[in-house]
């Protein structure tokens, strides 16, 4: 897709993140994230998805600087935009907030300040980094509001956030994250709360974006079905690590892992029947819970006694990437389901 | 209660009940604010006006009428002891208390509402070090940690203030510290750091204007305690020094004269009531007012 079509330097690039929480009274750390890698381009949506506490959630406030207290990164590189996110300075840091990175947050109620009229907190960030004038900040966030689709923008800048229906404010939201014309626009399960025909509307804004604005967005969700609606590539996570890598096409009708074909197995489409669904069998390891070998493998239909091993990520060609040693057998059975 | 609900609209019975039980709530929120700020209103624009509404001189005696009980023509409330017109003493004695009251309500709330506020929003080595004075003066026994520190400072209206900041900024500090550190991991604060606005404008901007309401109520309430206070320093010696009086040193000097001339400690008593019924009724109503919200 996109990124094959045009190859170009990542707007985005994470590569072996470890994310650690500090285990209280001295008992060492606990891993979170254990070697999540990324890469986002300009003009494309990747999809990061994964099951609760799978660290794609994590990862993303790691881009974004906004780990919460008692987590920190212990090890990898974050690059967004040439700025290192990690080990960069704390003037560094400032350029990547609002300028570089903006975010969308999962639940519309909370993501917005109460006690403020939306126009003023989108013209707050968009006066934030360019040091714009007030007068500036204004046209600037009434413009935004209008490109969010908003009517009447002029009016509607003085509208409270509890006057406004959970689409319309996820829309502020996106509005204040763009207000600095980052190139880079994190979405941390932006339609979660949202219903189906609002979830449609507001994912199609987001696609209408990433073309005009030639932005790149990193999208995590758990929600397989979302995914397969907007993103390009899709990273699959479990318990902290990517496990697969690829076009969202491919991933999802002929997935190389067998966690994917298992979330894959476990959502229910229109051609399927409800007896076919599975649920997958046993739990995710806790956090911090240290497994020889690939995670999953305790949960796996095809495992075998060299699962037990480290597994690293495997190219497999076409921009597709697998950490299962028996990502061949899902090829074959992939293969045979095609035809 | 019953006009002005459309009960069809309320789909059953269940609904209107609730209807009713939240506009009561509200009515009686709403009852409770105007009847408390019609009391301290009226209280403090009696003792703004003292010098027009006085019929004496506070401190001038009546030789001649010594200990008049009320009704007496010239002395509405009566005289005490010395002769002294005990309305006028009521209204410049309250001057003192409330006016007191105010600065003493203003300067810890300002201070424990900003360092309570940048502490647990920013965390770190300020909140450590907070936490720590907040666990020490809560470890004394307040009333006795203020009266020490007044007989330390000296009597007088500058150590009251002073006294009841050093002393009471620390409430104010706790609670808004503890309401900072839950706002500071709200999503729209995130969102503003992510958009690159500066720390010292999330603080007034977002953290500030949703947690100002506790410490607003906590003041009210807070109120009542300090001009209690105050009242108790004056009748301990250790306030308002004479000629100059507040209530509190008119209810210790009536104290000879409980049994036979009752509204000497009854007339102030009575002020102090009201002050603190209205502070405790503004409190409520404001507390279920943004409650409601």
């Amino acid at each position: 897709m996109h990124a094959e079509a045009a190859p170009q330097r990542p707007i985005l690039t994470v590569s072996g993140l470890r994310l650690v929480a500090d285990a209280r009274a001295g008992h060492g750390e606990i891993e979170l994230v254990a070697g999540a890698m990324l890469h986002a381009y300009r003009g494309e949506i990747l999809g990061v998805v994964g099951e609760s506490g799978s660290g794609k959630s994590l990862t993303l406030r790691a881009i974004a600087g906004l780990l919460p207290p008692g987590v920190r990164v212990a090890g990898g590189e974050i690059d967004v935009a040439g700025i290192d996110a990690v080990r960069g300075s704390a003037k560094d840091l400032r350029r990547l907030n609002g300028q570089t990175v903006g975010m969308v947050f999962q639940e519309p109620m909370s993501a917005l300040n109460p006690t403020m009229r939306i126009g003023p907190q989108i013209a707050e960030a968009a006066a934030a980094h360019s040091g714009s004038t007030r007068a500036a900040a204004k046209s600037r966030a009434v413009e935004l509001l209008g490109r969010m689709g908003f009517k009447e923008p002029g009016r509607q800048y003085r509208l409270y956030p509890h006057e406004l229906s959970g689409g319309m404010r996820q829309r502020v939201m996106i509005a204040i994250a763009l207000a600095g014309d980052p190139p880079l626009l994190l979405c941390d399960e932006p339609t979660t709360a949202l219903d189906a025909t609002v979830t449609m509307r507001v994912l199609d804004l987001l696609g209408d974006l990433v073309r005009e604005l030639n932005i790149g967005i990193v999208f995590v969700t758990h929600d397989l079905g979302v995914a397969a609606r907007i993103c390009n590539r899709l990273v699959v996570m479990y318990a902290g690590r990517v496990v697969e890598e690829g076009p969202a096409d491919a991933v999802l009708r002929r997935p190389r892992h067998p966690y994917t074909l298992a979330l894959l197995r476990a959502v229910p489409t229109r051609g399927s029947r409800v007896e076919d669904l599975r649920a997958i069998p046993g739990a995710p390891p806790s956090a911090g819970e240290q497994l020889p070998g690939c995670s999953f493998a305790p949960r796996c239909a095809f495992s075998l006694p060299e699962c037990l091993e480290p597994v690293p990520l495997i190219a497999l060609g076409s921009g597709r990437m697998s950490a299962c040693i028996r990502h061949e057998l899902l090829a074959d059975m992939a293969g045979r389901a095609r035809d | 209660m019953d006009a002005g609900i459309p009960p069809s609209i309320m789909g059953g019975r269940l609904g209107a009940i609730q209807t009713v039980g939240r506009r009561a709530r509200r009515l009686g929120g709403d009852a409770s604010l105007v009847i408390g700020v019609a009391i301290v209103g009226a209280l403090i624009l009696l003792v703004s006006l003292a010098p027009v509404l006085a019929p004496a001189n506070p401190n001038t005696q009546d030789i001649a009428q010594i200990l008049a009980p009320p009704g007496t023509p010239g002395h509405l409330l009566g005289t005490d002891a010395l002769g002294r017109d005990v309305l006028s003493r009521v209204l410049y004695g309250g001057r003192i208390d409330l006016f007191v009251a105010l600065g003493a309500l203003i300067l810890p709330f300002a201070i424990g509402v900003l360092v309570g506020t940048v502490a647990g929003y920013r965390g770190g080595a300020l909140d450590g070090v907070l936490v720590g004075v907040v666990d020490v003066v809560f470890a004394f026994p307040i009333l006795v940690l203020l009266i020490a520190l007044v007989f330390v400072l000296g009597p007088g209206i500058t150590t009251i203030v002073v006294a009841v900041t050093a002393v009471d900024w620390v409430a104010y500090a706790r609670l808004t510290r503890t309401l900072a550190r839950r706002e500071r991991a709200m999503e729209y604060v995130l969102a503003a750091r992510v958009g690159g606005v500066p720390h010292w404008r999330i603080v007034a901007r977002h953290v500030l204007p949703n947690i100002i309401s506790q410490p607003v109520v906590y003041a009210m309430s807070d109120a009542v305690g300090i001009i209690l206070f105050i009242t108790t320093l004056g009748f301990l010696g250790l306030g308002v020094q004479p000629p100059a009086t507040d209530w509190g040193t008119m209810i210790a000097d009536a104290q000879n004269y409980l049994d036979s001339n009752w509204w000497l400690a009854v007339i102030p008593g009575v002020a102090i009531c009201l002050a603190g019924l209205g502070l405790s009724l503004i409190a409520d109503g404001l507390a279920q007012r943004l409650d409601a919200r």
